[in-house]
């Protein structure tokens, strides 16, 4: 090991044993971590980046074990522990661990007991170390108290007693940091630490894990597949592909001179703002499409107009809570969406952007009439005539179903693992009554072509599929009913950058080839610049801003697009994060905005500010709120 | 909390109030009457029959009155601890029933605790060495203890102890004990016999509830934040024991409500098998000569320990998972 190095894998493989066979899953992975550095890990689902830390912390699943190489360790007092040689249980890789390395996770849902209070968990960690031994009670408490400050607790005191399922997500995240800082590690693996969270609390937290390594003087190991966080936090970077290192340096090297063709693939893969409009994202892996034949029986769609497919306003949803209790006190009522409206032009991909639980999917429910409205209309207009979608009864809208479809996000709870993708793909056909079989199997033929995937995929299941194919597949069924409008709802937000540009290019063919128009949700703002015509930003069940894809990346006029847009990370080195107080205070909370973009509904309006792009702001806001 | 448990034991009354109108019901149902029944015995008997004696019987126990004033004679006598006359033995319910409850609880709690301490070692072991040839074994044992009657095991665990010991082990105490007052030697003598009877009853219970153990274990632990209490550095054992073991703890606490009844309707075959002075026997009898309000009290017990043992685990459930404790409107 070298002067200033914390940690240093060399040649490391991991094998798991499948079914009595041995897979190696790290092949051979060489790293450093410099102390009060950040050395970063990138490379996709599969490729051993999450192995490579588990078997650093020797937390390998039951399967799983080290083959080869060497992990060396160097703590603060200096002397170096080969972590290969330990007993993977032993007291001396238990006293390491959670102590002098301590890993966070992705999920921050899942990684904290739901039943035991975040100031136990976070507490127990300094109790069963060196650190914490010989502390009474109530300095221990203390000294959990003043970590939950650290990484950022508003109230400690009082956030020691809460349960994780009382905070959200940023919250619990910043609980299990301060769960692995609190014996200050020499060294923190942070498993991609922001990848579940919102944008904004993604910039928040990624703010957090700089100071906090620099407070500290601690080294971070950093997994993850997102180039923008990795430009924004390391210092070294290794890319990882198949469990093997296939190129590594400082970060300035990797970012203005990538040499690996998988590199250069990667940062061409994802979507940035700076596309130009015609921009096409190259795929890592392409593949030969068919052209679906989607007119038979039935010419239909004319050149995209401006008479709006679909138009939607005054769309309301409200719950209202349980009562806090006997004694009355007000019932809480949640809005989860609030006079919503908007129109979609046919031909159009209209995409709807903003955080979880800003009520995105809710409309995309409501439109889908899984959720029945408090109030508001739906007129779904084919260019023949009008329906009133929220107003059809059972048989009607059994009738009108085929025209609206939807993909989702998860592309594996999305497929029943019982039936074959050719059942899968006849199913809408089945349910509509139509064709034969040898009808119905011609097209799921050509559906499978027209997403670029082979005829021999009919019988199989859905588990002998990656997530970019089931994801396919999924987009598949959705054409089988020949629909004039496809939801998608988060389409690739599960899938890999490399994976994700191909659905993307291919979702555009089908909507060039087919005039489909899209509605398309999402949280990932250079995603949605890619595919979108126009955006809709929601906050709080409200529709803040909308407008073309333009006006809206490169003047918006909401203070919560404005948040959002900077808490966007780049795959960039020149151009860091530059956090305002709107996104550390919590951008998507409307108590936190200008008095001008506060209120009650019925105090606001849509602003036009010209070209189609609307703000909603009190009429007598000052028209230079909207030039900040 | 404790609106809460105010809200669970209001709850409760209707719940009652329906088993036991179901109950009547029910008991009501066949035709005829315990006078009929025992009528037609002292006849076939070739005995003569006392009509002026039938016709006081009628009348003092309610045979001419309609069944749903009946119903209420019933359950108003309940509220203040007349459960109703037992025909058959020509005592009231309670004086029939009597001792035989508390041998019949005392069996029951046994079995339980019996069924715990097997169940859950063999259980916690089973999830944590996965497909090892241990697992393999117990899961086998657990499958013959599951498939083999209750009935069947009493019987042949009696012939064994017969044939080993030489001594009967029928019945829950030395013959000579029975109607004693209890005393220190009847104690010993009851703890002598027990351990059949629990055996026998609890076996098939523990056979499950090694497999449900094993299930549940083995979900959580697949869980994340098990991940991140060993990545703690936390002893293994002690994860095991704080986290995925205590959120399995949900199914276990959830069956305390079942168990109580299942326990005590479970063991009849069995009581009259191994002779048991438990309830059991006793209520199989009441069926059969329809000796009504003897029956009905004693589904009414049943109901009513159902009931509570809900209310138990219900409780149980919101004391040890915040989750139901804290998002079901009650702040603490």
């Amino acid at each position: 090991m070298q002067e200033g190095e914390v940690l240093r894998v060399s040649d490391l493989k991991v094998a798991f044993d499948v079914n009595g066979s041995p897979v190696e899953v790290v092949k051979g992975i060489s790293f450093r971590v410099c102390s009060g550095a950040v050395t970063a890990v990138v490379g996709e689902s599969g490729s051993g980046k999450s192995v490579t830390a588990q078997a650093i912390m020797r937390i390998l699943p039951r399967n799983g074990a080290i083959t080869a190489g060497s992990i060396e360790f160097r703590p603060e007092s200096g002397e170096v522990t080969d972590v290969v040689q330990q007993m993977a249980n032993g007291p001396s890789m238990r006293a390491l661990r959670g102590s002098a390395v301590s890993m966070i996770f992705q999920e921050p849902m899942s990684s904290l007991s739901p039943v035991h209070s975040v100031g136990n968990q976070v507490e127990e960690s300094l109790r069963i170390h060196a650190r914490g031994a010989g502390m009474s009670r109530k300095e221990l408490r203390e000294a959990t108290e003043e970590t939950l400050g650290l990484v950022g607790f508003p109230n400690p005191h009082r956030a020691y007693d809460m349960y994780p399922f009382e905070m959200s997500g940023g919250l619990r995240q910043r609980a299990m940091i301060a769960m692995a800082l609190i014996c200050r590690p020499a060294l923190l693996i942070a498993d991609e630490p922001t990848t579940a969270l919102d944008v904004t609390v993604q910039a928040q937290i990624i703010k957090l894990l700089k100071e906090l390594q620099d407070k500290l003087g601690m080294a971070v190991l950093l997994i993850t597949h997102d180039l923008g966080v990795v430009a924004n936090m390391a210092d070294e970077v290794v890319v990882v592909y198949d469990g093997r290192v296939v190129e590594s340096g400082p970060v300035e090297d990797i970012f203005r001179d990538p040499r690996h063709e998988y590199l250069k693939a990667l940062l061409n893969a994802a979507p940035h703002f700076d596309m130009a409009p015609d921009h096409r994202l190259a795929a890592l892996r392409g593949g030969n499409r068919g052209v679906i034949e989607m007119t038979k029986g039935k010419v239909k769609r004319s050149q995209p107009d401006d008479r709006p497919l679909l138009t939607v306003s005054g769309l309301s949803k409200i719950y209202h809570l349980r009562r806090a209790s006997i004694f009355g006190g007000p019932a809480k009522v949640i809005r989860a969406v609030d006079n919503v409206a908007f129109t979609i032009r046919r031909g159009e991909c209209l995409g709807l952007v903003g955080e979880s639980g800003s009520g995105k999917t809710t409309v995309s429910k409501i439109l889908t009439r899984a959720i029945t409205p408090d109030t508001g209309t739906i007129i779904f207009d084919d260019g023949d005539e009008q329906i009133d979608v929220l107003a059809l009864n059972e048989r009607d809208l059994k009738r009108f179903r085929p025209r609206l479809q939807m993909v989702f996000q998860d592309p594996v709870s999305s497929l029943s693992p019982r039936m074959t993708i050719g059942d899968i793909l006849r199913e809408p056909m089945q349910i509509h009554g139509q064709g034969s079989r040898s009808e119905q199997m011609a097209r799921a033929k050509d559906l499978l072509s027209s997403v670029e995937l082979g005829v021999n995929a009919l019988n199989r299941y859905p588990h002998s599929f990656s997530g970019g194919q089931r994801q396919r597949i999924g987009i598949a069924r959705a054409l089988a009913m020949n629909p004039d409008l496809l939801i998608l709802d988060e389409p690739v937000s599960a899938l890999d950058v490399s994976v994700q540009a191909q659905v993307l290019n291919l979702l555009k063919d089908l909507q060039a080839e087919m005039g489909l128009t899209y509605l398309f949700i999402a949280h990932n703002l250079a995603v949605v610049k890619y595919m979108a015509e126009r955006v809709a930003v929601m906050a709080a069940g409200r529709i803040v801003e909308i407008g073309p894809c333009e006006s809206i990346f490169d003047a918006p006029a909401h203070p919560y697009t404005r948040a959002l847009l900077k808490a966007v990370p780049f795959a960039d080195i020149d151009r860091p994060l530059v956090l305002d107080e709107l996104v550390l205070k919590g951008s998507s909370d409307p108590r936190n905005w200008p008095d001008a973009f506060r209120g009650e509904m019925a105090e606001l309006a849509a602003i036009d500010l010209g070209e189609g792009h609307q703000v909603l702001a009190r009429q007598t806001a000052d028209i230079r709120e909207f030039h900040a | 909390m404790l609106y809460y448990i105010f809200r669970r034991v209001l709850m409760m009354i209707p719940t009652l109030i329906i088993t036991s109108a179901l109950i009547f019901a029910i008991i009501e149902a066949p035709p005829g009457d315990y006078l009929e029944s025992y009528i037609a015995e002292l006849q076939a008997q070739g005995e003569a029959v006392d009509t002026a004696k039938i016709e006081y019987l009628r009348k003092e126990y309610g045979f001419d009155k309609t069944p749903v004033e009946r119903y209420f004679t019933w359950v108003s006598g309940m509220f203040v601890g007349d459960f109703g006359y037992s025909f058959a033995y020509e005592l009231p319910v309670t004086a029939v029933v009597g001792d035989r409850i508390y041998l019949t609880i005392l069996v029951s709690m046994a079995t339980i605790i019996f069924t715990w301490l097997i169940a859950f070692p063999i259980g916690i072991y089973s999830a944590t060495h996965q497909y090892s040839w241990n697992d393999y074994g117990f899961t086998f044992l657990g499958l013959l203890g599951l498939a083999t009657p209750n009935f069947l095991l009493a019987l042949v665990l009696m012939y064994l102890a017969n044939v080993w010991f030489g001594t009967s082990i029928g019945g829950l105490m030395d013959p000579r004990f029975v109607g004693q007052p209890m005393s220190w030697a009847k104690f010993l003598s009851v703890l002598d016999h027990l351990w059949v009877p629990v055996i026998v009853i609890g076996t098939s219970g523990t056979a499950g509830m090694i497999r449900r153990i094993r299930a549940n274990l083995l979900d959580e632990l697949q869980k994340q934040y098990v991940t991140t209490a060993r990545a703690k550095g936390l002893h293994p054992f002690r994860a095991l024991v704080k986290y995925p073991l205590r959120m399995s703890l949900n199914f276990f606490i959830s069956d305390i409500g079942s168990l109580l009844p299942a326990v005590i309707s479970g063991a009849e075959v069995v009581a009259i098998v191994l002779s048991l002075e438990t309830t059991g026997p006793l209520l199989i009898s009441a069926l059969q000569s329809q000796d009504m309000y003897l029956a009905g009290s004693f589904l009414m017990f049943l109901s009513l320990l159902t009931v509570v043992g809900v209310l138990i685990s219900d409780i149980a459930l919101a004391y040890l998972d915040p989750r139901i404790r804290l998002s079901g409107g009650v702040r603490k």
